[in-house]
């Protein structure tokens, strides 16, 4: 009967997902690590051209992973194969279709990238890449010093039991909201980055020739993103990473 | 919204009640056996869940066929992910690999299979890779390459570890490594020392239960 429930609220909450994204123009950013190719190498452009797509409004909620494990069964917690998820897949919940009382609306945490992968397949959709993803953040450039200030009191800030709802989150310039504030969040290629390590390494461990560096030392804010992706194994879930889905159809 | 809600309640009721008989029935659910090579699917619970074998994608090997990563099941694997468009670095891999399998014993070639999976999926089609493993001269009876959609590369470069990035120009950097997975599709060792391949590989492979 509570699952009824649950499912039922979970619907009233999350229903206006389906249509909850947010169209981003086509459109530039620098990214903090520039990428070129050595060989075809065009030192002037450190821009990285992103095209049209469509944003997840908020993260997706516990609410609106809820409806999708209730039917993805192989997505419950307690089916989950561990090469999809660790042990603290969905740590928060109290059960594989139960959510803590007041999370319902909070972004849902403790997923891995598979589950998140899968969540947005199931929606038609996927993961955004991580351009697509810091290009949202950019905004444009509308208001780069102020954001990056608030991109880094937010990382400063200890980690606190609950997570604020994605409603209480403000809009950017695009109408994208929680970018930041809320939690970490996954994108498609998290992992496309060669960490340190193995750049260090390049000549015997790295095929092909792109090269990449900082494009602004002093992007701080950028810098822990990155290295938080570096971090990151597919398989990994923590309690302030969580993620939305992108379309690239019109 | 009101039929919708029950849409969704009812799905969620359906989903439940048919939990159980849906498991079992997978349980049951056998790939296409007419497919040379196929082997039945196993129940789902008997692949261990560290297997690449839960893997979802769907790949097509050199040959054409479409497969699932199962086909693999039953062998240990040497394996890497490449594309065949790099000058560099991957057909070091593709001889490293071939070196592992001159020096195996004679009587122990047949026992594992050599795997090369495509980061490009553009590009190497099953046409292209089939290509590749000519150039290299990869014995078809040990060799098997497979082509994957791009979610089928995702899935698999995240399961593995293999950091890649593509580049708009359909380049690769992708990060060097030849995994050695047991025959239940468990990666058991991993080396990223090209050199150290051969000596490594035939540790490793030794120490693995055979069919």
């Amino acid at each position: 009967m509570r699952f009824f429930f649950v499912l039922a609220f979970a619907l009233v909450c999350g229903g206006a997902a389906d249509s909850g994204m947010v169209r981003l123009p086509a459109g530039s950013y620098t990214p903090f690590y520039a990428r070129e190719s050595t060989r075809i190498s065009t030192p002037s452009s450190r821009t990285v051209t992103v095209g049209a797509f469509a944003l997840d409004r908020f993260p997706v909620t516990n609410a609106q992973f809820l409806v999708f494990v209730a039917s993805h069964p192989e997505w419950r917690k307690s089916r989950v194969k561990p090469i999809f998820a660790d042990a603290h897949y969905l740590a928060r919940w109290p059960g594989d279709l139960e959510l803590r009382d007041g999370d319902a609306g909070r972004p849902v945490t403790n997923v891995s990238w598979f589950a998140a992968e899968a969540y947005c397949n199931a929606q038609h959709e996927s993961l955004p890449t991580t351009d697509q993803w810091e290009y949202a953040l950019a905004d444009g450039d509308r208001a780069r010093v102020s954001l990056r200030q608030q991109i880094l009191s937010w990382y400063g800030r200890p980690n606190s039991q609950d997570l604020p709802a994605v409603q209480s989150a403000t809009a950017n310039g695009y109408g994208v909201r929680g970018l930041v504030g809320l939690v970490w969040e996954w994108t498609l290629d998290f992992n496309s980055m060669m960490s340190g390590q193995d750049l260090r390494a390049s000549g015997a461990r790295f095929c092909g020739g792109a090269s990449i560096g900082a494009a602004d030392a002093s992007d701080y804010a950028s810098f822990m993103r990155h290295a938080m992706r570096e971090s990151l194994k597919a398989a990994y879930t923590t309690s302030n990473l969580g993620f939305r889905c992108a379309s690239n159809s019109p | 919204m009101r039929a919708r809600l029950f849409r969704v309640i009812l799905a969620g009721a359906l989903s439940l009640a048919f939990a159980s008989v849906a498991h079992s029935s997978d349980a049951g659910a056998k790939m296409d056996e007419s497919m040379p090579g196929m082997r039945a699917m196993p129940a789902a619970h008997a692949i261990p869940g560290m297997s690449l074998y839960n893997l979802h994608g769907r790949r097509t090997t050199q040959d054409g066929s479409d497969v699932p990563l199962y086909v693999l099941h039953g062998k240990p694997v040497v394996a890497a992910m490449v594309y065949t468009h790099c000058r560099d670095v991957c057909p070091l891999i593709a001889e490293c690999m071939q070196a592992v399998e001159r020096r195996l014993p004679t009587s122990e070639r047949d026992s594992v299979q050599f795997v090369l999976f495509s980061l490009d999926w553009t590009r190497d089609t099953p046409q292209q890779l089939r290509q590749f493993a000519q150039q290299h001269r990869l014995d078809p009876r040990h060799w098997t390459l497979f082509h994957g959609n791009e979610a089928a590369v995702r899935e698999l470069a995240a399961a593995l570890g293999v950091n890649f990035y593509r580049s708009a120009n359909g380049d690769y950097q992708h990060a060097i490594a030849i995994y050695i997975f047991d025959s239940a599709g468990v990666v058991r060792s991993e080396q990223d020392d090209l050199q150290r391949v051969p000596p490594w590989a035939l540790t490793q492979l030794k120490a693995l239960p055979r069919h």
